[in-house]
């Protein structure tokens, strides 16, 4: 019984932590339509900012609140400043790209945290007031987790009231559900737009301070709280406070449950949670009333517009670079060679999420784990099964990527909105993460290395021990795959394909499975990229979860944004020069971070069309001055379009 | 009109609907026949868009029942009922404005190929099969866009795009178009460039056309029969002299929506 | 108290209004007649910056208004009713009134209760969610929540769209008699010549995004294929 009842202040105190960071993220939501990936780093902003307050040592109660206070305080001036720099420049854009942006603004907190604050752990008491505990019964609760539960309630309390009750709350809501007729009815729109930005992350700093104590504090705090609040949210129904409220304290009963039956695999329980939630109630407890159709954006997104250049030019110079390529393990050395071949990979990965981003309008932000699918496999293989033909595990890798691929897409594809399949991706390489560090087999953190590279064995074995043979091979296999993705994507398949990402009503009304045809694009690019971390393992030789990490996801997404997402040929361009920035830059090490982070949202917000928008509107500006008929057509499917309001 | 056409292809029978507290569909029951042109006109607001999309799939009613071509399609999702032979076109015309025009067609007529269960075309043939250009380029011709072939979907008139968006359907071979409001938004010469084509198709091609319409004029010029919604209710179905007649209808379309309330 | 002069607008490239020049004197009530496309709802935007991009002069009490954001204009007397109504479906009745009140900044704004008097169909819906309203009874509140600001200048886009001809012909009577009363200018877009002229004292014709012709309703009548030229049916 007193293990029950301790069960339930455990799951209660979780819950309403999950819910102080849930506040903030469905309130921008809901007024802003703006998913906040970066909630997650201004949560943990505010946890540094009070821990800097606060000091190691032993405080006051009322210290500790001001402290807690003060970084709220703090973070909603960053939210002002960011609002100002970055939000308003996204408010009639796409929401995939304002879904990049965050992430990219995410990558940038994360990386002026460790730039500021150190990566090592720092653990905070709570004040002295909270730091023992309670009798209650015949039971022992610290006074800390009531603490947290009666704040978590509070903060409830207070949003309930006005949003709900107060005439405040009816501006709110007016001014979310149409900004552009409150403003014609004179309310201060862009006031209301900043202060609501101000107060969700003001909750954010706030939750962060009020959790610093009993917390390691570490630059991963963010990610964590995130991807709970996420689902709490995704639970209880986006945007609505009262739907984030019952999600938290459902995944907190989840979560307490998990230690109680299954303490050997912790957090594991959550996912399956919210897989089988997903699969039962895909709208969430409180569906939003007003039902969000999807919007046919009128920007001209997808147009995956062809150079005037003619093709013969571009098929000379595609096969100087194939020669160039092939001829590099003759004179690189074996440091730029390794480089060369990732950049193989990486391109090939990037391909994989543009499939889904650039031909089906879909956004995967947790394509690392079948990245990581696919390399794993093939480490595994080579390591302990060695004598399983090489094609045939990446045949299986292939086949593996896209099962798991139809399983995600199928939970999350059946809402109509892509911001599912954003945080389900997401949740994803973050399960991927927790299973494989249970796993011996696996190598848990430690990763599987060692990994030989394989012989093959056709008619005649062709042994690709060699850094040269395995690179000729990376090399041939690439291009092929690229030639079959070529194929399809210019094919009747990319027809369908981006008929249904210009206008998936009006495709329906084709009869097209809308659904079906999104599902297999997601399986179609889970398979690539699972192809290509098979590919990478026996290349690098040693598989880590490294390769599950969110950041290894933000790469193929930079490389595809970087080059270009309306064209075909962007990301393998934007892996190529990626590397080369990373090359350029390598000394700067423990900034990568802050480096990617920062590219990534200056693409989104100057460049949205990427390397190969830019050449194409030069292109474009250079026809029209020499006076030739510059096509109407030409000018307006000029790069960039996605995110130009 | 003879017997043979008098069957039934598309039958409501008793649909409600209700957000939340409101119910926009009560009991309603309609019968279209085959070959014949059925509007649908009311005040806005009478629940002449939601019955249009329970029809064509995309909300699905609370209660009552949809049976097109013979099977019942209640619970099914658009893209089987356009399979089963629905065409539609949007209030705003909805058209791939990427593609250009023909390319808009080539996808309707691929659908229509793989949907059916045919060849598309040739397995590696990058480019649409040589009769799927034909038949895009004789339907182009056919409906008076060929100036604009090769042009942008998003750079057409407005007039130009809604003959586009009815050649899409068209191309689809259906056996009944749900047109929600044809000529909304239009210029008077435009409104009745599109009401010959709707005249032209039904009387060429054979095709059952329900269609929503304000423009009382289009209406009474092109329909067979005419039911008035009010209130989510039917007030009438009939004939144009019927309904023209029916003391019920004028005084909905004469006002009873401000007093009624 | 308006003038416009020289007024373009663009949207994307694409460029829907030619130097527009239109005036309204205090109190005045003017129509702006015009097919589908040819420009007036963009014209209507244009004034209140709602949307469109704008090059040229719009004066408000002799004013500049340049760059001035919707609201600021709300709140100086501008009150534009858009053709697609836009109540606030979650919103009741009269909370929809009341919400415009934020606009009247300063002026004497009427009381939310009085419009329901003045309107008085809206009277028993009062406690209506606006998403349950019928077109017609929306409309009406669209037009009685402009009124909530105490505006000075009304801006109307296409109020009969859709509607029945006896709630036109009440409409033009209710509309008349609450801009006389309330002494509110009004500029007024239409295709429905008859409502047009029972509420304004002259026109102004647009046609593909210029003005075409201005002056009085005799002088309209007048010229027989003006009507036939740029409105004819």
């Amino acid at each position: 019984m007193n293990q029950i009842l301790f069960a339930g202040f455990n799951a209660l105190a979780f819950g309403m932590s999950i819910f102080l960071v849930a506040a903030g993220l469905t309130l921008i939501f809901g007024i802003l339509k703006l998913l906040n990936m970066a909630q997650g780093a201004f949560f943990m902003i505010g946890a540094y900012v009070a821990f800097s307050i606060l000091g190691t040592g032993s405080s006051s109660f009322g210290f500790f609140l001001l402290a807690a206070l003060g970084a709220g305080l703090i973070v909603a001036l960053l939210g002002l400043i960011t609002d100002r720099l970055v939000l308003t420049r996204l408010r009639h854009v796409d929401y995939h790209y304002v879904l990049i942006a965050t992430f990219a603004l995410m990558m940038v907190c994360n990386g002026l945290v460790k730039l500021i604050w150190g990566v090592e752990f720092v653990s905070v008491n709570p004040p002295t007031v909270l730091d023992e505990p309670v009798e209650l019964g015949s039971l022992f609760v610290s006074r800390y987790t009531l603490f947290i539960i009666a704040a978590g309630l509070v903060v409830y309390l207070v949003m309930e009231v006005a949003l709900h009750r107060l005439w405040f709350g009816k501006l709110m809501q007016a001014l979310a559900a149409d900004s552009w007729m409150a403003g014609l009815l004179g309310l201060n729109v862009p006031l209301g737009l900043a202060l609501s930005v101000m107060v969700s992350f003001f909750l954010a700093g706030l939750a962060g301070g009020l959790l610093l104590p009993n917390q390691s504090l570490s630059p991963q705090l963010g990610d964590s709280y995130l991807l709970f609040a996420f689902f709490a949210v995704i639970i209880g129904g986006l945007g609505n406070i009262r739907g984030a409220f019952v999600g938290s304290i459902l995944l907190g009963l989840v979560s307490s449950l998990n230690t109680v039956l299954l303490p050997d695999m912790p957090g594991i329980a959550i996912y399956v949670a919210l897989a089988v939630f997903l699969f039962v109630r895909p709208t969430g407890l409180f569906p939003s009333r007003a039902t969000q159709a999807e919007p046919a954006s009128d920007e001209g997104g997808g147009s995956l517009a062809r150079s005037r250049i003619g093709r013969g030019v571009w098929q000379v110079l595609g096969l100087a670079v194939a020669a160039f390529a092939a001829s590099m393990p003759l004179w690189a050395n074996e440091g730029l060679l390794f480089l060369a071949g990732s950049t193989l990979v990486q391109g090939l990965f990037a391909l994989s999420w543009n499939i889904l981003f650039g031909y089906a309008g879909l956004a995967s932000f947790g394509h690392a784990a079948f990245f990581a699918l696919g390399a794993y496999l093939a480490g595994a293989v080579l390591r302990y099964w060695p004598a399983v033909p090489f094609l045939a595990t990446l045949l299986g890798a292939g086949a593996l990527g896209a099962a798991v691929a139809f399983v995600v897409g199928a939970l999350a594809l059946r809402r109509m909105s892509g911001i599912f399949l954003a945080v389900l991706t997401v949740a994803l390489s973050e399960a991927m993460r927790v299973l494989i560090s249970y796993s011996p087999l696996l190598g848990r953190e430690d990763g599987l290395v060692n990994i030989p590279r394989p012989v093959l064995h056709l008619p005649f074995a062709i042994d690709l021990t060699s850094s040269a043979a395995y690179f000729w091979f990376l090399l041939v296999t690439t291009a092929a795959i690229v030639a079959v993705l070529w194929w399809a994507m210019h094919g009747r398949y990319g027809r369908k394909l981006l008929s249904v990402r210009q206008d998936p009503e009006r495709a329906a009304f084709l009869g097209v499975n809308v659904t079906g045809v999104r599902i297999g694009a997601f399986m179609l690019s889970g398979g690539v990229a699972a192809v290509a971390g098979a590919l990478y393992a026996p290349w690098a030789r040693i598989v880590t979860l490294d390769e599950v990490h969110w950041l290894a996801s933000t790469q193929p997404v930079l490389n595809a944004m970087l080059g270009g997402v309306n064209s075909f040929w962007g990301p393998l361009l934007g892996s190529a020069v990626f590397t080369v920035i990373n090359y350029g830059t390598r000394t700067l090490i423990g900034l990568s971070e802050l480096i990617v982070g920062t590219i990534l949202l200056f693409i989104v917000l100057v460049a949205p069309g990427g390397i190969v928008g830019v050449l194409r509107s030069a292109e474009a500006a250079w026809i029209r001055r020499r006076g030739g008929a510059a096509a109407p057509a030409a000018a307006a499917a000029a790069p960039g379009a996605g995110a130009r309001p | 009109m003879s017997t043979i056409l008098m069957s039934t292809i598309l039958d409501v029978a008793a649909v409600s609907k209700s957000y939340g507290p409101l119910a926009v569909l009560k009991d309603v029951s309609l019968d279209v026949h085959r070959g014949e042109i059925f509007a649908i006109i009311g005040p806005n607001g009478a629940g002449k868009t939601t019955l249009f999309k329970v029809m064509t799939g995309e909300s699905l009613c609370d209660g009552g029942r949809v049976r097109f071509d013979g099977a019942d399609v209640t619970r099914e999702p658009s893209h089987r009922r356009v399979r089963r032979g629905m065409g539609r076109t949007f209030q705003v015309a909805r058209v791939f404005r990427d593609f250009t025009v023909r390319d808009n067609i080539v996808v309707a007529i691929e659908a229509r190929r793989r949907n059916g269960g045919e060849r598309v075309g040739p397995a590696l043939s990058m480019a649409p099969a040589a009769e799927v250009v034909g038949e895009a380029d004789e339907l182009i011709r056919d409906i008076g866009l060929d100036h604009v072939r090769h042009s942008q979907a998003s750079l057409l008139s407005h007039g130009d795009k809604k003959r586009l968006e009815f050649l899409i359907a068209l191309a689809l071979r259906p056996s009944i178009l749900m047109l929600d409001e044809p000529t909304a938004g239009m210029s008077p010469s435009d409104r009745i460039g599109i009401a010959k084509l709707i005249q032209r198709i039904r009387d060429e091609r054979g095709i059952t056309v329900v269609m929503t319409e304000h423009d009382m004029d289009i209406v009474f010029s092109l329909a067979s029969r005419i039911m008035v919604l009010n209130y989510g209710e039917v007030v009438a179905t009939g004939s144009v002299a019927d309904i023209r007649a029916d003391q019920a209808v004028r005084e909905v379309y004469l006002g009873k929506e401000m007093y009624g309330a | 108290m308006l003038e416009v002069a020289h007024l373009d607008a663009f949207y994307g490239d694409g460029q829907i209004l030619h130097a527009i020049a239109l005036d309204a004197a205090e109190g005045e009530r003017v129509a702006v007649l015009g097919r589908n496309g040819a420009g007036k709802s963009t014209l209507l935007k244009s004034l209140m910056n709602a949307g469109p991009r704008v090059a040229g002069a719009i004066r408000f009490d002799g004013r500049l208004l340049a760059e001035m954001p919707s609201y600021r204009r709300a709140q100086l007397g501008l009150a534009l009713v858009p053709e697609d109504r836009r109540i606030y479906s979650h919103l009741t009745v009269l909370e929809n009134i009341a919400i415009a009140r934020y606009g009247a900044a300063g002026r004497k704004a009427m009381e939310p209760r009085q419009i329901l008097e003045r309107f008085s169909m809206l009277k028993p819906l009062e406690e209506r969610y606006g998403g349950q309203l019928s077109g017609g009874q929306q409309q009406l509140l669209a037009v009685g929540r402009a009124f909530a600001a105490g505006p000075r200048l009304l801006l109307l886009d296409e109020p009969t769209e859709g509607l029945a001809p006896v709630i036109v012909e009440q409409m033009a009577r209710e509309i008349a008699a609450i801009c006389d009363e309330e002494k509110v200018g009004l500029v007024l877009c239409e295709q429905n010549i008859w409502f047009a002229r029972a509420c304004t004292s002259r026109l102004y014709l647009i046609d593909t995004g210029r003005i075409v012709f201005s002056g009085g309703w005799d002088e309209f009548d007048r010229n027989a294929d003006l009507k036939q030229r740029y409105l004819a049916v």
